[in-house]
């Protein structure tokens, strides 16, 4: 299948088999690395990238279907307006170790704080991050990481 | 692993998937692909077409009506969520889809699409059924209509014909202020439910309540509590009556035992979730 999109703001165009993956077109015919592949079933987030602003699972989606679609993956981060708070946030309070489940992450918040909404209380949080699983941190730090960056988030939209 | 090759075809319209539906033998539709893909990368399914769905715009209303609320097929689980409409008109159904999958599955799983899954363990199949929704089906040969009852028959099997798309849902509105409540026990938040029990407390024509109590997980399909529901009740509500008549019906049936818990702790937890679910309608 033929098909176009933009993927972190660059036009692509894909001609790949119709069963190929969303992960693994990103990953071995754009090699853009940074998407990881965990289970291939949507339950770990590992592949989880922004299509349409949206986070969801690249591993369940076959590359065809991502015409016309603007993606966004962990390497588009580092350009983005959250990118260094992000990154500064999760330096500060050791939000990740190995490093696996990070893109993700990653991409899940951005789709979440461009909306503007980050959760307030821990719990909620806790919830959010569900759909993303760690082996490495037990998720105090991510926690930590994101009430950091929903103060920030909330003098970005006062300002 | 990766999924056997087939042919992906996009369908313009309702009608063209229809069409496709109908033309090839071994066709399956492809909704949000939340629960399709992962057993096509499991190649536990290797259907040879998929029909993709994903841009027929006509399955993706929600539409609020005088007493009922309708939903297309192809509607995200997150855009159900997110209406403010759901949450006034039908909480029970809110707080199910709370507890469906993460918001990354539910930004592209559809309402029809786990609905047509029907895994025993779901909870919108538990909560259409809870609800008294009536389901559409199409196919090249016209529409049809039936109770949500009688669209879950089996685990995994549902009425759908080879040739036949679910393509709208509609639920009836309760009155406002309907106390309803839903409860599951799960390994982790979105995880698919060990057993998931919600509760209503209607107010009959003549003026008494009656508790309607639907499980989930425990079975094929949603199981709706027939004896929990024969006993309506005018003032005080007779809660240790309700239990009772609850954890006796609850012990008659014969619960699934499989890897995730076995009949015993499955019924066990079912048990709790729905004395949570009862002791919060009748709060």
């Amino acid at each position: 299948m033929i098909f176009q999109c933009r993927i972190n703001e660059q036009p692509v165009t894909g001609d790949v088999p119709d069963r190929t993956l969303l992960s693994d077109f990103l990953r071995h015919e754009l090699r853009l690395t940074g998407t990881h592949v965990g289970c291939e079933m949507g339950a770990c987030g590992a592949c989880t990238v922004l299509l349409d602003g949206q986070p969801v699972r690249s591993c369940l989606i076959f590359a065809g279907q991502a015409d016309g679609a603007e993606i966004l993956t962990v390497e588009g981060i580092r350009e983005h307006p959250w990118g260094q708070a992000i990154y500064l946030a999760f330096s500060r309070h050791h939000a990740l170790q190995c490093g696996y489940c990070t893109p993700g992450i990653l991409t899940t918040l951005i789709g979440v704080m461009e909306r503007g909404l980050l959760p307030e209380s821990e719990e909620e949080i806790r919830v959010l991050l569900s759909g993303n699983l760690c082996r490495c941190t037990g998720y105090q730090g991510l926690v930590d990481a994101v009430l950091e960056l929903r103060q920030h988030q909330l003098s970005a939209h006062t300002s | 692993m990766k999924p056997a090759a087939f042919q992906l075809i996009r369908a313009s319209s309702l009608q063209h998937a229809l069409e496709l539906l109908s033309e090839h033998e071994d066709a399956r539709p492809l909704a949000g692909g939340q629960s399709l893909v992962p057993m096509m990368n499991l190649r536990i399914a290797r259907p040879c077409v998929l029909v993709d769905l994903n841009g027929i715009e006509e399955l993706k209303h929600v539409r609020s009506e005088p007493g009922y609320l309708t939903i297309g097929a192809l509607v995200r689980q997150q855009h159900l969520l997110d209406q403010e409409v759901l949450r006034r008109d039908l909480p029970l159904l809110a707080a199910a889809l709370s507890h469906v999958g993460h918001l990354q599955t539910r930004n592209r799983g559809t309402v029809g699409g786990s609905l047509s899954h029907a895994d025993p363990s779901a909870e919108l199949p538990l909560s259409m059924v809870a609800v008294d929704a009536t389901l559409t089906l199409a196919s090249v040969h016209g529409r049809r209509s039936m109770s949500a009852r009688e669209f879950f028959v089996d685990a995994m099997t549902t009425a759908l014909r080879e040739d036949e798309l679910l393509v709208e849902i509609r639920c009836p509105v309760p009155e406002p202020g309907t106390p309803a409540s839903f409860h599951e026990f799960a390994r982790r938040h979105g995880d698919f439910a060990i057993a998931a029990a919600c509760a209503q407390r209607v107010r009959l024509a003549d003026g008494s309540h009656q508790l309607k109590g639907t499980l989930g997980g425990v079975q094929a399909v949603p199981y709706a509590c027939e004896q929990l529901a024969g006993l309506s009740w005018r003032g005080a509500p007779p809660l240790a009556e309700l239990i009772e008549r609850f954890d006796s019906e609850l012990a008659q049936l014969s619960v699934l035992s499989d890897h995730q818990a076995s009949a015993s702790t499955r019924a066990h937890l079912a048990r709790q979730a729905m004395h949570r679910c009862i002791e919060q309608v009748l709060a």
